[in-house]
C-alpha cells in the first residue's frame, strides 16, 4: 500500500516527460506551428523538384531520389529564432511505431518573410525506399516528426505531420512497390 | 541438443544431498580448470592468430556527417587507360577530389579480421601422458601442424573538370539517351551491358558523375576518388557495378560514423565458427559467400569489425619506424638543391606508406609520377636493365655528365630534367600529402568505425544497399577466437569458438560440410536488438556433453558447479 503513491508519482513524471497527451499546436500555415520550445516550427512538404513549402497532403506520392530510391520532401518554416539550428527528423510507421528513416540538417534561419517565418529555400529528403528490411511503407500511414535544436542541442520547437504514403502511378510504380515492400 | 539443455540435463538431476556433494566436488575441479588456463606459465601455447586474405572487388569507405556523404572509393581496374571509365549516380552536384590508397591500407591493416586458435591441453592430459606444465607448447606445435595451415535542352552536361589524373563530368541524368549520347560524344566509355543497369538512376533531379584517365595518364595512375554530397545514409550502386561485376565480388566497406553502421536492405549473417579453418583462414572468403547465399536472395554482409575508431586514428601522418612525423616542411623540399636531394628529402621524411621500409624501397608510384613531370625516366633504360625505380632511386648517379657521356645511347630520345624544387614541392604538397592529411582529418572526426563485407555475383546485384545506424548494438572485434582443449583418459578433445563447444573428434569434415555456413542470418535495424531469422543449432552428438565424459568439458559446468557449491552450504547452514 504504501508504494503506491510513489508509482503514481513515477507514472505522472513519466507521463509528462513522455509529453504524451500534449498535441502540437497547429498554426495557420498548414502544417502547423509546433511548440514545445522557444520558436515555432511549420512542417509541410515541398514541390518535385524539392522547393517550395506545401501542406503535407492525406497521402503524398513517393518522390525518385537521385540514387534509386523514394523519399518525401520535408519542408521547414521557423519563426521566434534565428541564426544556425539543426532540424532533426524521424519518420515512424504509424500501425507499429516501426522507425522508417531519420536524418538531420543545418539551417541557417534568416531574413523572416510574410507572418515573420524563415523558409528554407530547399526542402529535406526523408529518405525511405528502400525500407528496412522487413517493413513496407506501401500504402502505410508514417508520422513525421522534427524536432528543431539550437546549437547546444537544446529543444526549440518540434512538429508532427502525417500522412499515408504510396507509390507514384508512373513508369517508377514497379520499381518503386519492389523497393518500399520491405 | 543445445548446451544449454545439456546443463540442465545435468542441473535437473541433482536432488539428493550426495549427489549435490558430487557436483561441488567436481566444480572444485572444474575451478582448477579455470585456475590453470587463467596461468600464464605457458602451460598453454600463445595462440596462432591468423589474418584471411580476401580481394575485395569494391572498396568504399564512407563518412557521415548529419546530412552530408563522403565516399572514398577506390577503383580496382586492370586494361587500357583509354578504356577506362568510370561511371556512378548521385543525389546531388558532389565536390570531387581525389583520395589516397593509404586510406584503405590503415583501414584494412587495423580492423582484418584475424582468428586467434589457442591450443592447450585438459588437466592430466599431455603430449606424451598426464604431465601438467608447459610442456604443452609442444603440443601446440604439433596440432599447429595439423592444421594445414544544370543543363539546358539535350545537353546533360552541368560541370566538367579535371581532379589529379581524372578528367570528369557532372551530368545530369534527366534522359537515358542524352546521357548516353554526352558519353558516347565525349569519349566516356561504358560498357555496353550497363544500359539496363542504368535505367534505376535515371530520372530528373539525378545526376552522374563521369570520370576517365586524362590523356598521357596510365592505369597505374588510378586513384582513389572522393565524392562528398548530400545524403542521409550511404548507399553502393551496385546495380550499375553489375555490369562489370565478376562471379562473387567481394565489397568492402568501411563506414565512419557516430554509432555502428548496419545494412539498412540487407540481411546480416555471423559465420559459423564451426565451419572456419582457425590454423590457416584459407576458406574465410569462400565461407563468406556461402554465409551470403543462405540469405534471402543471397543479400547479407558481415560485420568484420565495429568499434571505436581509434584503430585508426593518427596513423596517416605518423611514421611508425621513426615515430615521427611525416613530410617534413614544404619550403624545404622545394629548396632541395638537384633532384636527387629532392627525393633524398621523399625518403628522409617518410612520404611513403608508414608500413613501408623507407629504407631502400621504391617511393609510391603516384608520388614518382609527380617527380617525373621533371625529371622524366629515360625511356630506353629499361632496355639496359634499369628499372624507374632503380633511376630514381639513384638520381646522383643517372643525371651525371659521366653517366650520360659513358652511355650515350642510354639517353636517346630523352628531354632532360628540367628541375624547379619549389614548384615541385607545390605539387607533391598538394596532390599527394594534402590527400592523406584530408583523409586522416575525416579517421579523425568521427568516433565509430564499422567494417562490413560481402560478395556478390552480378545476377544477385539486384538492389543497392543502403547503411545506417544503431546505437545500441554491440562492438564486433576484429579479433575472433577459438580453443581447442586436447583431452585424454576419456576426457574429449573440444573446440570452442563464438558460444558453440563440440566434441572435436565428432567435428570431421563431413560434418562440417553439412553445416550452414552461416551461424545466424538477422535482421538489423535502427533501433533496438538485431532480430534473429535463423540460428545454427549443433547436433546433439556434437555437443562436448556427450558420452558423459566429465564435467570438465561441460559449458556452464563451472557455474553449476558454484550453485551446486552454494546449495550445499546453504542446506549446511540449514540444517
Amino acid at each position: 500500500m504504501k508504494r503506491a503513491p510513489a508509482m503514481v508519482v513515477i507514472g505522472l513524471a513519466g507521463a509528462l516527460l513522455s509529453g504524451c497527451g500534449v498535441p502540437p499546436k497547429q498554426g495557420a500555415d498548414g502544417g502547423g506551428a509546433g511548440g514545445g520550445g522557444t520558436a515555432e516550427l511549420a512542417l509541410g512538404t515541398a514541390q518535385t523538384d524539392g522547393t517550395g513549402f506545401v501542406e503535407m497532403p492525406v497521402a503524398a506520392v513517393l518522390t525518385p531520389g537521385a540514387q534509386g530510391g523514394f523519399h518525401v520532401w520535408l519542408s521547414y518554416r521557423v519563426r521566434g529564432t534565428s541564426g544556425a539550428v539543426k532540424a532533426a527528423h524521424t519518420v515512424r510507421r504509424e500501425s507499429d511505431g516501426k522507425l522508417l528513416s531519420r536524418g538531420e540538417r543545418r539551417l541557417e534561419v534568416g531574413a523572416v518573410g510574410e507572418g515573420g517565418w524563415w523558409q528554407s529555400d530547399t526542402a529535406t529528403p526523408a529518405f525511405l525506399c528502400p525500407t528496412p528490411l522487413g517493413v513496407s511503407v506501401i500504402d502505410e500511414h508514417a508520422v513525421f516528426e522534427v524536432r528543431l535544436l539550437a546549437e547546444d542541442g537544446s529543444e526549440l520547437a518540434t512538429q508532427q505531420v502525417k500522412t499515408q504514403l504510396v507509390c507514384p502511378a508512373d513508369g517508377q510504380a514497379a520499381f518503386c512497390m519492389n523497393i518500399c515492400k520491405g | 541438443m543445445t548446451s544449454r539443455s545439456a546443463r540442465f540435463r545435468v542441473a535437473s538431476g541433482v536432488l539428493s544431498r550426495g549427489g549435490m556433494r558430487a557436483l561441488a566436488a567436481c566444480a572444485v575441479a572444474v575451478v582448477s580448470l579455470h585456475s590453470l588456463e587463467a596461468a600464464a606459465c605457458g602451460c598453454f601455447a600463445a595462440p596462432t592468430v591468423v589474418d584471411p586474405v580476401v580481394q575485395a572487388g569494391e572498396r568504399i569507405a564512407f563518412s557521415v556527417d548529419g546530412s552530408k556523404v563522403t565516399a572514398y572509393v577506390q577503383i580496382q581496374y586492370t586494361g587500357s587507360a583509354t578504356s577506362f571509365a568510370w561511371l556512378v549516380p548521385v543525389p546531388a552536384v558532389p565536390e570531387v577530389k581525389v583520395g589516397t590508397d593509404e586510406l584503405f591500407e590503415v583501414l584494412d591493416r587495423n580492423t582484418r579480421p584475424q582468428l586467434s586458435l589457442l591450443t592447450t591441453v585438459a588437466p592430466g592430459c599431455g603430449p606424451s601422458g598426464p604431465v601438467f606444465g608447459c610442456g604443452a607448447a609442444a603440443s601446440y606445435a604439433v596440432n599447429r601442424g595439423e592444421g594445414g595451415g544544370p543543363a539546358v535542352g539535350g545537353n546533360p552536361l552541368v560541370l566538367r573538370d579535371t581532379a589529379g589524373p581524372y578528367d570528369y563530368a557532372v551530368l545530369k541524368a534527366d534522359s537515358k539517351a542524352d546521357l548516353q549520347q554526352w558519353l558516347d560524344d565525349n569519349r566516356f566509355f561504358v560498357p555496353t551491358t550497363s544500359d539496363a543497369a542504368l535505367a534505376p538512376y535515371v530520372r530528373p533531379g539525378a545526376y552522374f558523375l563521369a570520370l576517365k584517365l586524362r590523356p598521357g595518364q596510365t592505369a597505374g595512375d588510378l586513384r582513389p576518388i572522393v565524392l562528398s554530397y548530400a545524403s542521409t545514409y550511404p548507399m553502393i550502386p551496385l546495380v550499375l557495378t553489375s555490369a562489370t561485376a565478376v562471379p562473387h565480388m567481394g565489397v568492402q566497406v568501411f563506414v565512419l560514423s557516430e554509432h555502428r553502421s548496419i545494412p539498412r536492405n540487407y540481411h546480416h549473417v555471423q559465420l559459423n565458427p564451426l565451419k572456419l579453418d582457425w590454423a590457416t583462414a584459407a576458406n574465410y572468403g569462400a565461407l563468406v559467400t556461402a554465409a551470403v547465399a543462405e540469405a534471402p536472395q543471397k543479400h547479407a554482409f558481415v560485420t568484420e569489425y565495429a568499434g571505436s575508431s581509434e584503430v585508426v586514428r593518427g596513423q596517416l601522418l605518423v611514421a611508425a619506424q621513426y615515430g615521427a612525423a611525416r613530410f617534413g616542411v614544404q619550403s624545404e623540399l622545394g629548396q632541395q638543391p638537384t633532384p636527387a636531394a629532392f627525393v633524398g628529402y621523399l625518403v628522409s621524411y617518410a612520404f611513403a606508406p608508414p608500413t613501408a621500409d623507407t629504407g631502400g624501397a621504391p617511393l609510391p608510384a603516384a608520388l614518382l609520377n609527380l617527380v617525373e613531370a621533371q625529371v622524366p625516366y629515360p625511356p630506353h633504360f629499361a632496355e639496359h636493365g634499369v628499372t624507374r625505380e632503380q633511376f630514381f632511386a639513384d638520381l646522383t648517379r643517372y643525371l651525371s655528365s659521366e653517366s650520360q657521356s659513358a652511355h650515350p645511347d642510354w639517353y636517346a630520345e630523352w628531354p632532360g630534367a628540367h628541375y624547379d624544387g619549389p614548384a615541385l614541392a607545390a605539387s607533391v604538397f598538394e596532390s599527394y600529402v594534402q590527400p592523406i592529411r584530408d583523409a586522416d582529418a575525416m579517421l579523425g572526426a568521427h568516433p565509430y568505425l564499422t567494417r562490413m563485407f560481402t560478395t556478390l555475383s552480378p545476377e544477385d546485384m539486384t538492389e543497392d544497399p543502403v547503411f545506417a545506424f544503431n546505437a545500441s548494438l554491440p562492438d564486433v572485434a576484429a579479433v575472433k577466437s577459438a580453443t581447442r582443449v586436447t583431452g585424454c583418459n576419456g576426457v574429449a578433445t573440444t573446440f570452442s569458438a563464438e558460444g558453440y563447444r563440440v566434441d572435436d573428434a565428432r567435428l570431421t569434415q563431413p560434418r562440417k560440410d553439412a553445416m550452414p555456413a552461416a551461424a545466424v542470418v538477422e535482421l538489423l535495424g535502427e533501433e533496438g536488438p538485431a532480430q534473429t531469422v535463423s540460428r545454427y543449432a549443433p547436433e546433439a552428438d556434437l555437443m562436448a556433453m556427450a558420452g558423459g565424459q566429465g564435467c570438465a568439458v561441460a559449458e556452464g559446468a563451472f557455474f553449476i558447479g558454484l550453485a551446486a557449491v552454494w546449495l550445499v552450504v546453504r542446506r549446511r547452514k540449514l540444517a
